[in-house]
C-alpha cells in the first residue's frame, strides 16, 4: 500500500549517502544494500490509488457489478458501445449509428482494429455473444433490465450489428452505456470474460483490492497512468484518513459531512448527481389519506434537512422533474416548508390533539406511523431530523432502524408508512419517473397501476415534444396526491488528490474516461 | 483415550448440526431479501417482475424454506457450502481463500493478549495489594471496557495520522516488515481485551507459587528467586491459560468481525457482515459453519492438551 | 461473609467502582432532574457546538445537547444490562439446575443445547439474533442474555453435581421431602459466588455488546441515547467536532470500567481460598 514516487526515493538516496566520515567500509556496504533494494522502486510507475466505502468489493466481470463503485471499474476492463458523457452520446466501440423512424431498429457501426485483451480482433459477433450473455433468461446477470424490450440481435457483417426492439424505448442508448463488449470466444470458455478495456486485472483480491496494469494496445491510445490500484474500505472513517495520509489518491462517496473539511485541507472535489434524488418515500396505501400525506409534505423543511444531515450538497427539488428541463411544467408549484399550512390540513381533515401529548389523534386513535430507517450514517440523520418536523406538527412517528439491505426490502414490499430514500437514477429523462411503474422493482408507492399509462406515455417515443405532456401529467399527479414528498436533487463528490487530473465522472459517479487519466 | 475423542468428535458433529439449523433458522427469519441487493437503487438498478422470478429460481429462493433446509443440509454433509448469491463465487472456496488473514489476525491477538497479560499478571503478583497491583490490573481492564470500533479508530488517529508511523488499514501478505506494520494496530484493538484475562491468571498463579515452600528455599539457596518463581509459576498456570486461550481463540475470531471492518483487513469478519446485510444466505451459514466448527475443534485440542501437559489427568 | 465485605470494601479501586455504579443509577433515576435539555429535541442553529456554559458537553450534528443525552442513556445501558442479566440468568440458572437434578436424558439434551450456544463465540450469537430479530431494545437485551445463557446453566449444574455428590445428600433424600429445600439452598450457596462475579461481569460485557450491535447498525433505536450509538454515529463527526465522542465515549469506558473492576474484587473477596 506504500505509494513510493520518485521524489520520496530521490530523497531517502540523499540522506544516506551525505555522511562520508568514518567506517566508510561499513557504510559503502550499507549504501550498497540500501541502493539494491531502492533501486527498483527508483524506477517506480505512476500509480492511482482509488477507494471505495462499499464493502463489497467490484467483480472481474465487468457485467457482474452492480454498483458505482465496480462499475468504475468495469469501465476500466471493457469497454461499452458507446458512452453517455453530459447530455450526449459518444461513440466508443460503435462508430456511429442510425435509428430507424419507427425507433425500433438501430444500426450500429463498429470500429476496426479494436483487439481484446487476448489479442483477438473485435467484430459484430462479440457484440451478440455479449447481448445474449447478459440477458440469458437461464442465468440473468444483474445488467439484464438494460436490454429488455430488445427482441433481436443480427449481424449482417463483421462490422454492422443491428438490434431490433420490441417497441420504442428512448433511453435505449442511455441503457447501453451499461453492457459491457467482452470477446465471444471467451464467454463459452467460462470463467472471467476478457474485454477490450483500456487496463487489464493483474491482481484480484475479491472485495480487498484490484491491480490493473495498462493495456499498451488499447485502440483510442496508451493510457498515461501505468498502474491503478482499487481497494475497499467499508469504514468511512478509515477511508477519510486514508486520503488524509497519502495512502490513498482518490475516495469515492465521501462522507457528506467531510467534504468541506477535505477541500479545504487541499485535495479536489468531484461533485456529481443530476437526477439522483432524495425523497420521503410515503406508503400510499397504509397511509392512504392525501390530506395527510400533504400535510406531511409541507411539515417538512428541505433546507435544514439539506444543510444538516447533507452539508448542503444538492439541489432543492420541488417536484419529480428537473427545474428548467423539457420534462418539467413550471406550473406545478410542489410542497415548500409550511408548518402552519400542515396544521390547517391536519385540522381540517379531522386529526387534533385532543389529550394535549402533542400528538394529534383521529376517531381516538393516535396518529402514529411507521417510519423505517437505515440505521447507518447520514440515512439515520435524515430520519431523525425528519421525525422533529412532523413531531412539531402533531404527527407522532416511531422510527424503527435496519441494516441497508432489510430497509430496503421493507420499504419496497411495503412494510412502512414513510421511509427516507435516495435513488441514483439515470439521468435521462430529467425527470423521476421510472419508480412510479408499477412493474418497477423499486416501486415504493404501494399505489397499485394507476400511474403506468403515464409513465410508459413518456416512453413511447423519442421525440420529446411528445413525451413532455405525459411527464407533466405524471408530475402534477405526483403533486397533488402527494404521492412522496420529493426533498432535494442530491449531490455527492468523490475526493481526489490534485495530482490527479482528467478525471471524468458519471452523473451516477462512475469515474471514466480511464485512458486520459493523469497523476504526477 | 481413543474411544474419548470418537466420542468428542460424535457430539462435535451434532453441536455443528445445531449451529447449521441455528444460524439456517435466524438467517430465514430475518427480514430482507438478498435479490434486493442485485438490483441495488444506488445504482439505479432497474429490473421488472420477470427478471426478478428468473434470478429468485436461479438461486434457490422460489423453493419452500424447509426444501432449502433439507437441500443445503444434504449439501453440507457432501462438504459443499453453496455459492454466494451476490457474486457467484464458491463459499467453501472464499472462506479457504480469507481465513488465513483472520487466523493471522486472531493468533497476533492473541500473542498480544499473552505477552502484554503476562506482563501485568507479574508486576501485580511481585506488588501484592500495593499500588503497582492496582495500577497494573486496571491498566490491563482498560482495553475491555472501549468499543472494539472507538479502540482502533482512536489508535488510528494517533498512529497513522499524527505520528505517521503505521499505515491505517489493510493488509500486505507474507512475512516481512510492511505485513507487520499492517497488522500491529489491528491485533491490539483486538488482543488488549484479552489482556486482563490473562493478566489475572498470571497474577494468581504467581501468587499461589509465591506462597510455596520450594521457593523460600530456593531463595534462600540463593538460587536466583525470580527465575525459580517464574518457571513454577508458568508451571502452574499452564493449564488454565491453554483452557483460556481455547476459549479466547474463538472471542477473537468473533471479534474480527467488528476489527476487520474498522481496519479494511480482508478477512472472514468481514465477509460474514458482507453476507449478514446482503442477506447472503449461503455465505453466512458457511462462514458461521466454518468459525464454530474451527472454534470447537480447538477447545477440543485444548482438552487433549491436557494429559500432554499434566500427566496426571485421565479421559473416563 | 462481613469479613469478606471488609476486605472488599478496604480495596480503593472497587470503592470507587462502586461510586461510579452509584452513580450511574443515580443519572438512571433522576434523568429529568439531572439532564439540563431535553435529549431528543434538535436544534438546527446549534450543531456541533463545542462545551459551553449551556451544553456541558456540546451539541451533536443536529444540535442535541450531548450531556443530556448522555444522563438519560444511562437508563438504556442500565436496562440493556440488568435485564440481559436477569434473561440470561433466570434461563440459565432454570436450565442448570433441571439437568443437574434430573440427570439422565434430559441432562444430555439440555447440555448438547448448551454446547450448540458455546459453539457461536462472542459476539457472533449475539449478531445473528439482533439480525434476525431486527434493531431494537428487546432484542438486543434477548441477543445479550442468549450469549450468557451457557455460562449461567454450567455454574448451576456443576453446584448441583458438587452438592449431590456430598454424603449428607443421602442423609437428606432419607428424611423426606423438607430436606430438598435444604439441598436447593446448599446448590445456591454454592453457586452464588461464580454467578455474582459473573453477573457483574456480565453487565459491562451487555453495554459493549449493545454499543457493537449499534456499529453494526442493528442497534437500539434512535433517537434513543443508547450510548454505543451515540459514539457510532459520533465517529463521523469526530474530524470535525473531536467534543462528540468525549461524553458518551468517557460514560461507557467509566461504567464498563467499573463494572470489570468490580467483578474482580468481587472474586477476590469471595475466593473461597483467601
Amino acid at each position: 500500500m506504500q505509494r513510493m514516487n520518485l521524489s520520496a526515493t530521490s530523497d531517502s538516496l540523499a540522506r544516506v549517502v551525505r555522511p562520508r566520515t568514518r567506517g566508510v567500509r561499513l557504510r559503502s556496504v550499507l549504501v550498497l544494500l540500501v541502493l539494491a533494494v531502492l533501486l527498483p522502486l527508483a524506477a517506480a510507475q505512476s500509480r492511482l490509488v482509488i477507494a471505495s466505502p462499499g464493502a463489497s468489493g467490484a467483480e472481474a466481470d465487468p457485467q457482474k457489478n452492480s454498483n458505482i463503485y465496480g462499475f468504475t471499474v468495469s469501465q476500466l476492463v471493457a469497454d461499452t458501445l458507446l458512452l453517455y458523457d453530459e447530455g450526449d452520446y459518444v461513440p466508443a466501440l460503435a462508430e456511429s449509428w442510425e435509428i430507424s423512424d419507427d425507433e425500433l431498429t438501430y444500426t450500429f457501426h463498429l470500429r476496426s482494429g479494436v483487439k481484446f485483451h487476448n489479442g483477438v480482433e473485435f467484430s459484430s459477433a462479440d457484440v451478440k455473444a455479449s447481448f445474449e450473455r447478459v440477458a440469458n433468461p437461464d442465468d440473468p446477470l444483474p445488467g439484464a433490465g438494460n436490454l429488455s424490450g430488445v427482441v433481436a440481435v443480427e449481424t449482417p457483417d463483421a462490422q454492422t450489428v443491428v438490434v431490433t426492439l420490441g417497441e420504442p424505448n428512448p433511453d435505449f442508448l442511455l441503457n447501453l452505456n451499461g453492457v459491457w463488449i467482452v470477446e465471444a470466444g471467451s464467454i463459452v470458455a467460462g470463467g472471467v470474460p476478457v474485454g477490450s478495456g483500456p487496463y487489464v486485472i493483474t491482481e484480484y483480491e475479491p472485495d480487498q483490492q484490484i491491480v490493473l496494469t495498462r493495456n499498451e494496445g488499447y485502440w483510442d491510445g496508451v493510457p498515461n497512468i501505468e498502474t491503478i490500484v482499487t481497494r475497499n474500505i467499508p469504514e468511512p472513517a478509515t477511508l477519510v484518513l486514508e486520503l488524509e495520509v497519502g495512502s490513498v489518491d482518490a475516495i469515492m462517496f465521501t462522507p457528506a459531512n467531510e467534504v468541506a473539511r477535505l477541500e479545504a485541507a487541499g485535495f479536489q472535489k468531484m461533485a456529481f448527481g443530476s437526477v439522483n434524488t432524495a425523497f420521503l418515500a410515503v406508503n400510499n396505501a397504509t397511509v392512504s389519506d392525501v390530506e395527510l400525506r400533504r400535510a406531511i409534505c409541507y411539515a417538512l423543511d428541505r433546507d435544514v434537512l439539506l444543510n444538516t444531515a447533507y452539508a448542503g450538497l444538492g439541489q432543492p427539488e420541488l417536484t419529480i422533474a428537473l427545474p428548467g428541463s423539457w420534462a418539467s411544467d413550471p406550473s406545478v408549484p410542489g410542497y415548500s416548508y409550511d408548518p402552519e399550512r400542515a396544521a390547517e390540513i391536519l385540522d381540517a381533515a379531522g386529526y387534533v390533539d385532543t389529550d394535549g401529548d402533542g400528538i394529534r389523534e383521529k376517531d381516538g386513535r393516535p396518529l402514529n406511523l411507521d417510519f423505517q430507517a437505515r440505521g447507518d450514517g447520514d440515512w439515520l440523520v435524515a430520519t431523525q431530523i425528519i421525525q422533529q418536523f412532523l413531531g412539531d406538527v402533531g404527527i407522532g412517528t416511531t422510527i424503527t432502524t435496519s441494516e441497508r439491505n432489510t430497509y430496503y426490502t421493507n420499504v419496497r414490499t411495503g412494510a412502512y408508512d414513510i421511509g427516507w430514500w435516495i435513488d441514483n437514477a439515470q439521468p435521462e429523462p430529467p425527470i423521476y419517473e421510472y419508480a412510479f411503474h408499477s412493474a418497477e422493482h423499486w416501486n415504493l408507492t404501494q399505489r397499485g397501476n394507476d400511474l403506468d399509462a403515464l409513465v410508459e406515455a413518456g416512453r413511447a417515443s423519442a421525440d420529446r415534444a411528445e413525451r413532455a405532456p405525459a411527464y407533466f401529467e405524471l408530475q402534477r399527479v405526483v403533486y397533488e396526491q402527494a404521492v412522496q414528498c420529493p426533498q432535494f436533487w442530491i449531490q455527492q463528490a468523490h475526493l481526489v488528490s490534485t495530482k490527479l487530473t482528467g478525471v471524468k465522472v458519471s452523473s451516477q459517479g462512475v469515474m471514466f474516461d480511464a485512458r486520459n487519466w493523469r497523476i504526477e | 483415550m481413543l474411544s474419548f475423542i470418537a466420542r468428542r468428535l460424535l457430539f462435535s458433529v451434532f453441536v455443528i448440526l445445531g449451529v447449521l439449523t441455528l444460524v439456517f433458522v435466524s438467517m430465514h427469519i430475518a427480514p430482507g431479501d438478498p435479490i434486493d441487493m442485485l438490483i441495488s437503487p444506488e445504482a439505479g438498478g432497474r429490473a421488472n417482475p420477470e427478471l426478478i422470478e428468473q434470478l429468485r429460481r436461479k438461486y434457490g429462493l422460489d423453493r419452500p424454506v424447509p426444501v432449502q433446509y433439507l437441500t443445503y443440509l444434504t449439501n453440507v454433509l457432501r462438504l459443499d457450502l453453496g455459492e454466494s448469491i451476490r457474486n457467484g463465487r464458491p463459499v467453501a472456496q472464499e472462506v479457504m481463500r480469507l481465513y488465513p488473514a483472520t487466523f493471522e489476525l486472531t493468533i497476533a491477538s492473541l500473542l498480544v493478549a499473552a505477552v502484554l497479560g503476562t506482563l501485568v499478571g507479574v508486576v501485580a503478583a511481585l506488588n501484592k495489594g500495593g499500588f503497582l497491583d492496582h495500577l497494573s490490573m486496571t491498566l490491563a481492564l482498560l482495553g475491555v471496557s472501549l468499543p472494539h470500533f472507538l479502540l482502533g479508530l482512536l489508535l488510528m488517529l494517533v498512529f497513522s495520522l499524527q505520528l505517521g508511523w503505521l499505515p491505517p488499514s489493510g493488509r500486505v501478505a507474507g512475512l516481512g516488515w510492511e505485513s507487520l506494520k499492517h497488522l500491529v494496530m489491528p491485533a491490539a484493538t483486538l488482543g488488549v481485551a484479552t489482556t486482563a484475562i490473562v493478566g489475572r491468571l498470571v497474577r494468581s498463579s504467581m501468587l499461589d507459587v509465591l506462597k510455596e515452600d520450594y521457593v523460600r528455599t530456593a531463595a534462600a539457596k540463593g538460587a536466583g528467586r525470580a527465575a525459580v518463581v517464574l518457571k513454577h509459576a508458568f508451571r502452574n498456570a499452564l493449564i488454565p491459560l491453554v483452557t483460556v486461550l481455547g476459549l479466547e481463540f474463538g472471542v477473537l475470531l468473533s471479534g474480527a468481525v467488528i476489527a476487520e471492518s474498522i481496519f479494511a483487513w480482508p478477512g472472514l469478519g468481514r465477509y460474514l457482515i458482507l453476507g449478514i446485510n446482503g442477506r447472503d444466505f449461503p455465505v453466512v451459514q458457511g462462514t458461521v459453519i466454518f468459525i464454530s466448527t474451527t472454534f470447537v475443534l480447538v477447545n477440543l485440542l485444548v482438552d487433549l492438551l491436557y494429559s500432554f501437559l499434566d500427566p496426571r489427568v485421565q479421559y473416563a | 461473609m462481613s469479613r469478606r465485605l471488609r476486605k472488599f470494601l478496604r480495596n480503593p479501586l472497587s470503592s470507587i467502582a462502586m461510586l461510579v455504579v452509584v452513580g450511574l443509577l443515580v443519572a438512571a433515576v433522576f434523568a429529568p432532574q439531572l439532564a439540563t435539555h431535553q435529549p431528543n429535541r434538535q436544534d438546527f442553529r446549534a450543531v456541533l457546538q463545542p462545551p459551553s456554559q449551556q451544553h456541558y458537553l456540546g451539541t451533536d450534528e443536529i444540535g442535541r445537547d450531548i450531556y443530556s443525552r448522555v444522563i438519560y442513556g444511562a437508563r438504556i445501558s442500565v436496562t440493556v444490562g440488568v435485564l440481559s442479566v436477569l434473561l440470561g440468568g433466570l434461563v440459565g440458572i432454570t436450565v442448570g439446575l433441571l439437568a443437574g437434578f434430573q440427570g439422565g436424558a434430559l441432562d444430555s439434551v439440555l447440555m448438547r443445547l448448551i454446547d450448540v450456544l458455546l459453539a457461536f463465540p462472542g459476539i457472533l450469537l449475539a449478531i445473528l439474533l439482533a439480525t434476525a430479530l431486527g434493531a431494537g431494545l428487546v432484542p438486543v437485551i434477548i441477543a445479550v442474555a442468549a450469549y450468557s445463557v451457557p455460562t449461567f446453566a454450567r455454574v448451576m449444574r456443576g453446584s448441583v453435581l458438587a452438592v449431590r455428590s456430598r454424603e449428607f445428600v443421602e442423609a437428606a433424600r432419607a428424611a423426606g421431602a423438607r430436606n430438598w429445600r435444604l439441598l436447593v439452598r446448599h446448590v445456591f450457596l454454592n453457586a452464588f459466588s461464580p454467578v455474582l462475579v459473573y453477573a457483574t461481569l456480565l453487565m459491562g460485557g451487555a453495554i459493549l455488546t449493545a454499543a457493537a450491535l449499534s456499529f453494526l447498525g442493528v442497534g437500539v433505536a434512535p433517537p434513543a441515547p443508547e450510548w454505543g450509538a451515540m459514539i457510532s454515529t459520533a465517529r463521523s463527526h469526530m474530524r470535525q467536532a473531536p467534543h462528540v465522542i468525549l461524553g458518551p465515549g468517557l460514560a461507557i469506558f467509566l461504567t464498563v470500567l467499573a463494572f470489570n473492576i468490580l467483578g474482580d474484587a468481587l472474586r477476590d473477596a469471595l475466593d473461597p481460598k483467601s
